[in-house]
């Protein structure tokens, strides 16, 4: 039998030195290829289709707690590790590529309230109902039973949330006031007050290091500067914050999860209105993170669900959510910026990759050229009908649905009832107010 | 104690009138009829006045307890207050002298104002720090806006430097005296050192020291890698590498000498001398006299006596081509014109041909120069013409202002819609769906550009006014007219032999034929057994067949002539766009951005890439840290990105 070789004159494909420039051995003359929008235009299309094939978000779970998970704490060094607490006081450490909990050890009676890593990342600060500001070591202990608090110190008043400074040994505490600490005294560097009965969540901006800000129990956001003695301002919302996260791209912008269904994010120098209303959850957001790319933030919610935003737009750009899954009350965005957390009521917490479609593992240079080539057309062609539709569409929960039509039913019909109590008056009496200048009720000085 | 002015202050003034020079008057004064009297003059203006209480005793106390009176007592009226005291103070003698103090410290020095309410000094005290902070904020504008603005983004962002300049900067305190430093300028240029390449190791920093010594063993490592990498590709034996290697060191040469003859054409020619004697060297060497395939072959036929004679006749005519290559090659040079050719045969056939040919191109060739010179003449025009419009635009600075604005290259559409969320099996659509397209208004439609033409409907095609934008439309707007005739002669001349007039005239026919046509199949006598004339008769249905022609369901205005296809695009329909969707302003616009191609398959590789870059980079398991104020403070002259040896350089320093 003769064996027929394929031989090819290498002077044909390869260059002489790698100094020069590739051969092209196909004729780019766009007269040559008449068809191509129409064939890039089918790419973009199976691109899509792919897209909606490959998107498997869920990556795992992480099985442990004994009760619902109420707080994540990031480490602000470790991608891997990740630290959460739960409604029964206990506090577990992940470990999350082996999606092992490497410690766990009650910590407060009661709920714990917030979990915050210092900015070294060697300690981290757990608070609880019972008052308590615990400190532990980051390092697990050789033998289990020595799982004690390096410190511990009691609040005069109760607290609900805690967030570290960036860069020094500061730390706040939000609960009938907020409180400055700092890390080697057990008694607050300064207490900033403004009449309100409960702070429930306050966190530092990343960026403009000494400021932060608080949710608090009568509707409103209250502002501070670490350095100075009084608060800064307070803007009433027309329903309570549940929690508020700062853009870690932008010093000052920030994104409050409201009571009210929606989130809004604003800009702190200009306070009267929202930048974005972010609408599509069909009940009271109870936590939101941001990309540490600053593009994009991840919102939990009291209606099961999980959705991802993009910071310029007020639609989700997509939603997460299981069978098993129930009230989302905790979420974070881990500091690569590939993966998400939720941590829900039912004692889980889940793991899901930020681009549901995105593939694990390293992907090799074709490969990567081709996911960015499929990305580009997705972009390039997103306005033709059916990748527009195919893209676009997600399989929800019954009551999500549901509450959907519902919530769509009722602004619509406000929306009618205005327009004709609008058209039935005196005109210039009743003038159209967008959306963004009902929110804000009051800023206060 | 403090008590009632009224009854202190107010008796000399008032007991005044009654007082007499006797002094029995004193007996006189009724305290009930005197307070009778007074409240008869209080009943008159019917206001109580009440008086500023005055102090008879000394008091800590500041401001009076009874706060009875109606004026603060702050600032201007605290001023006032004195004045009473002043007025008692002047009546007696030993107390002028306290009185001039008090008048002196009135003048002297100012009173303090009133503190303000906590409440509103909260207030400002919140209002500034807001300010401030707000100000800090503002600083981050510029580079969130860059970043917004950029159409990539990379994270993490790098930005620790090790080169930073510490000689440059100027310490705080000087230790070295003015005078002293002159003497030294003085000195540096009455005995001058030489210039040293090397730094002095005592004027540097530790850290430079240490970031010197990295240098160092960075460098050291990659000679080792190049030693390495040496010994190991001396090593290889494959055939084709060294072929490659060789072709490779062979361009370089060639690039070489193409540098040298423009530059230096001396050197040059003793480059090509010794590469000549290399060469002959090595030919000489009878290196490759058995190691060519050829005398290989031979070997392996030893016995094949033809072949011995073959390669030996070979090595000789081997030996009289080397000894004689370079005058051939000088010959070959001179020789390159054909006339001068010696070989030059007119009888030659071929010759002739090309010959012939050239008289061809000569007689076009006139045509050629006319059309040329035409041509730039014109262009020259059009030239001119640009400059005068460029010259006018950079005059008008608020025109030129426009160009401050970001420029987006890469517009792509940008939706901020609902997802189109569905419940129940999957399949069924929600109430939300897509924007109906059949009844939506048609903007545009994208058909692909360059579409080949149908020969049966390129009339059609010509004469339909299109509202997309074709590539080729927008660079020859100018001479479209001529253009558009052009091309329907062209496509005319192409289908002539088609002669689609005749066809459509006799599709028409066929058309008309196939109408509405009655065929009356009654036979005279048929059906009727009577005469015609009888009335009785029962009347029979008439036997006709009719042929009605298919519906004419074409629209009015399409029923003529002219027949334009209006059901093709159906299926295709449900591709296109029908709106001009949100950054975009004009279907032009938009259809530009969708025009150019951005696949491999389409455009160079280079191209390629840069087109699928994605917007934001992010690397697997490298953190993303928030913003830093070092990024603020970067400026460009000191801090660069860090290159790959920056980077090879702190890894070894870890």
């Amino acid at each position: 039998m003769k064996v027929k070789i394929i031989s090819r004159n290498p002077d044909d494909y390869m260059r002489e030195t790698k100094n020069e420039l590739h051969k092209v051995k196909r004729n780019y003359d766009p007269d040559l290829h008449p068809m191509e929008a129409t064939r890039e235009y089918v790419r973009a299309l199976n691109a899509t289709k792919l897209e909606r094939v490959f998107a498997k978000p869920f990556v795992g779970n992480l099985d442990g707690h004994r009760d619902g998970v109420s707080v994540f704490g990031k480490h602000p060094s470790h991608l891997s590790t990740l630290c959460s607490g739960a409604y029964n006081g206990e506090v577990r450490v992940w470990d999350l590529p082996s999606r092992q909990s490497t410690r766990n050890f009650i910590a407060h009676d009661g709920f714990v309230r917030g979990i915050c890593y210092t900015n070294r990342g060697d300690r981290f600060i757990t608070i609880g109902d019972d008052k308590a500001i615990k400190f532990w070591n980051a390092e697990k202990p050789e033998d289990e039973e020595d799982e004690e608090p390096i410190n511990t110190i009691l609040s005069r008043t109760s607290i609900h949330g805690i967030s570290h400074h960036r860069k020094s040994n500061i730390y706040a505490t939000s609960g009938e006031v907020c409180y400055i600490w700092d890390e080697t005294r057990s008694e607050p560097l300064k207490t900033l007050k403004w009449g309100v009965d409960t702070l429930h969540s306050v966190s530092f901006n990343q960026v403009e290091t000494s400021l932060l800000a608080a949710c608090a129990s009568d509707r409103s956001i209250i502002f501070y500067d670490q350095r100075e003695v009084k608060p800064l301002r307070k803007v009433i919302l027309t329903m309570k914050s549940n929690k508020l996260a700062w853009n870690p791209q932008q010093a000052f912008n920030f994104t409050v999860a409201n009571e009210d269904f929606n989130l809004y994010t604003f800009d702190t120098r200009q306070l009267k209105n929202p930048i974005k209303i972010h609408y599509d959850h069909v009940s009271a957001v109870t936590d939101v993170d941001y990309s540490p790319t600053g593009k994009e933030f991840v919102t939990g919610s009291y209606d099961k669900t999980v959705r991802i935003y993009e910071i310029h737009k007020s639609h989700s750009r997509e939603i997460y959510h299981t069978k098993r899954m129930q009230r989302v009350v905790c979420v974070g965005w881990s500091y690569d910026s590939k993966y998400v957390f939720s941590g829900s009521d039912e004692m889980n917490i889940r793991l899901w990759k930020a681009k549901a479609h995105e593939k694990l593992g390293v992907a090799r240079p074709r490969e990567k050229a081709n996911f960015n080539y499929q990305e580009a057309l997705k972009e390039k062609y997103a306005a033709h009908p059916q990748i527009r539709k195919i893209a676009r569409h997600r399989h929800v929960p019954r009551h999500v649905y549901n509450a959907q039509n519902k919530m769509r039913k009722i602004k619509d019909k406000e929306q009618k009832k205005e327009g004709n109590i609008r058209k039935h008056s005196k005109p210039g009496t009743k003038p159209f107010v967008p959306a963004k200048r009902k929110t804000v009720i009051k800023e206060e000085v | 104690m403090l008590k009632k002015s009224k009854k202190i202050v107010k008796k000399p003034l008032v007991l005044a009138p009654p007082k007499s020079d006797d002094e029995g008057g004193d007996d006189d004064f009724n305290e009930k009829s005197h307070k009778k009297f007074l409240d008869g003059i209080t009943s008159l203006t019917k206001t109580n006045h009440i008086n500023k209480p005055t102090r008879t005793e000394i008091s800590d106390a500041v401001g009076d307890e009874f706060h009875l009176t109606k004026k603060a007592l702050y600032g201007k009226e605290a001023h006032d207050l004195t004045k009473g005291i002043l007025d008692l103070l002047k009546t007696k003698s030993n107390h002028v002298k306290v009185a001039k103090e008090i008048q002196n410290t009135k003048r002297n020095k100012k009173v303090l104002k009133k503190k303000i309410e906590q409440s509103v000094s909260d207030k400002l005290q919140r209002e500034v720090a807001y300010e401030t902070a707000k100000k800090k904020l503002g600083r981050w504008d510029g580079i969130v806006a860059m970043n917004q603005s950029s159409e990539h983004q990379m994270f993490p962002v790098e930005l620790e430097s090790i080169h930073k300049d510490v000689l440059s900067e100027k310490p705080e305190k000087t230790i070295k005296s003015d005078l002293m430093e002159q003497m030294e300028i003085i000195e540096a240029k009455l005995n001058p050192r030489k210039p040293d390449d090397e730094i002095d190791e005592r004027n540097l920093t530790k850290e430079e020291i240490i970031a010197r010594r990295r240098e160092m063993a960075y460098l050291k490592i990659r000679y080792q890698q190049k030693v390495a990498k040496f010994r190991q590709q001396k090593k290889i034996k494959s055939k084709n590498f060294r072929k490659h290697e060789k072709r490779k060191r062979q361009v370089l040469e060639k690039k070489e000498q193409e540098l040298l003859e423009k530059t230096d054409p001396e050197a040059l020619e003793r480059k090509l001398e010794s590469a000549e004697r290399r060469r002959v060297l090595e030919r000489a060497s009878l290196k490759h006299k058995n190691t060519a395939k050829r005398s290989k072959n031979v070997k392996a036929s030893q016995h094949n006596k033809e072949y011995q004679q073959e390669l030996a006749d070979q090595l000789a005519l081997g030996r009289e081509l080397t000894s004689h290559e370079k005058v051939e090659d000088s010959e070959s040079d001179d020789g390159n014109d054909v006339e001068e050719d010696e070989d030059y045969d007119p009888f030659n056939p071929w010759v002739k041909v090309v010959n012939q040919m050239d008289k061809k191109i000569e007689e076009s060739s006139a045509n050629y120069r006319k059309y040329w010179n035409e041509r730039n003449e014109n262009e020259k025009k059009l030239d001119k013409y640009k400059k005068s419009i460029e010259n006018e635009t950079e005059k008008d600075e608020l025109k030129n202002l426009k160009d401050l604005a970001f420029k987006t290259k890469n517009v792509r559409p940008d939706f901020d819609e609902e997802l189109l969320e569905t419940s129940g099996k999957p399949g069924v659509s929600g109430t939300t769906g897509v924007p109906d397209i059949k009844s939506g208004g048609e903007v545009s439609k994208i058909v692909p550009s360059n579409v080949a033409i149908d020969p049966n409907n390129f009339t059609e095609k010509i004469r339909k006014p299109t509202k997309t934008f074709d590539l080729k439309e927008m660079e020859q707007s100018e001479s479209e007219e001529d253009e558009e005739e052009n091309q329907r002669d062209t496509i005319a001349a192409a289908f002539e032999d088609d002669d689609i007039q005749a066809d459509f005239e006799r599709e028409q026919e066929d058309r008309k034929a196939s109408a509405t046509q009655e065929l009356d199949l009654s036979m005279p006598g048929w059906g009727s057994w009577v005469s015609a004339k009888t009335i009785n008769a029962p009347k029979r249905k008439r036997i006709v067949l009719k042929f009605e022609a298919e519906k004419d369901n074409r629209r009015e205005g399409n029923k003529g002539n002219v027949i334009v296809n209006e059901g093709v695009n159906k299926s295709l329909k449900q591709h296109l766009v029908s709106d001009v969707p949100f950054p975009f302003k004009s279907v032009r616009e938009y259809e530009a951005s969708i025009r150019a191609p951005i696949g491999r398959s389409f455009v160079p590789e280079s191209a390629f890439k840069a087109l699928t870059r994605p917007a934001v980079i992010t690397k697997k398991g490298k953190m993303i840290h928030a913003m830093d104020e070092e990024q603020l403070l970067r400026p460009d002259a000191n801090y660069r990105r860090p290159t790959a040896v920056d980077k090879r350089i702190k890894a070894l320093g870890k």
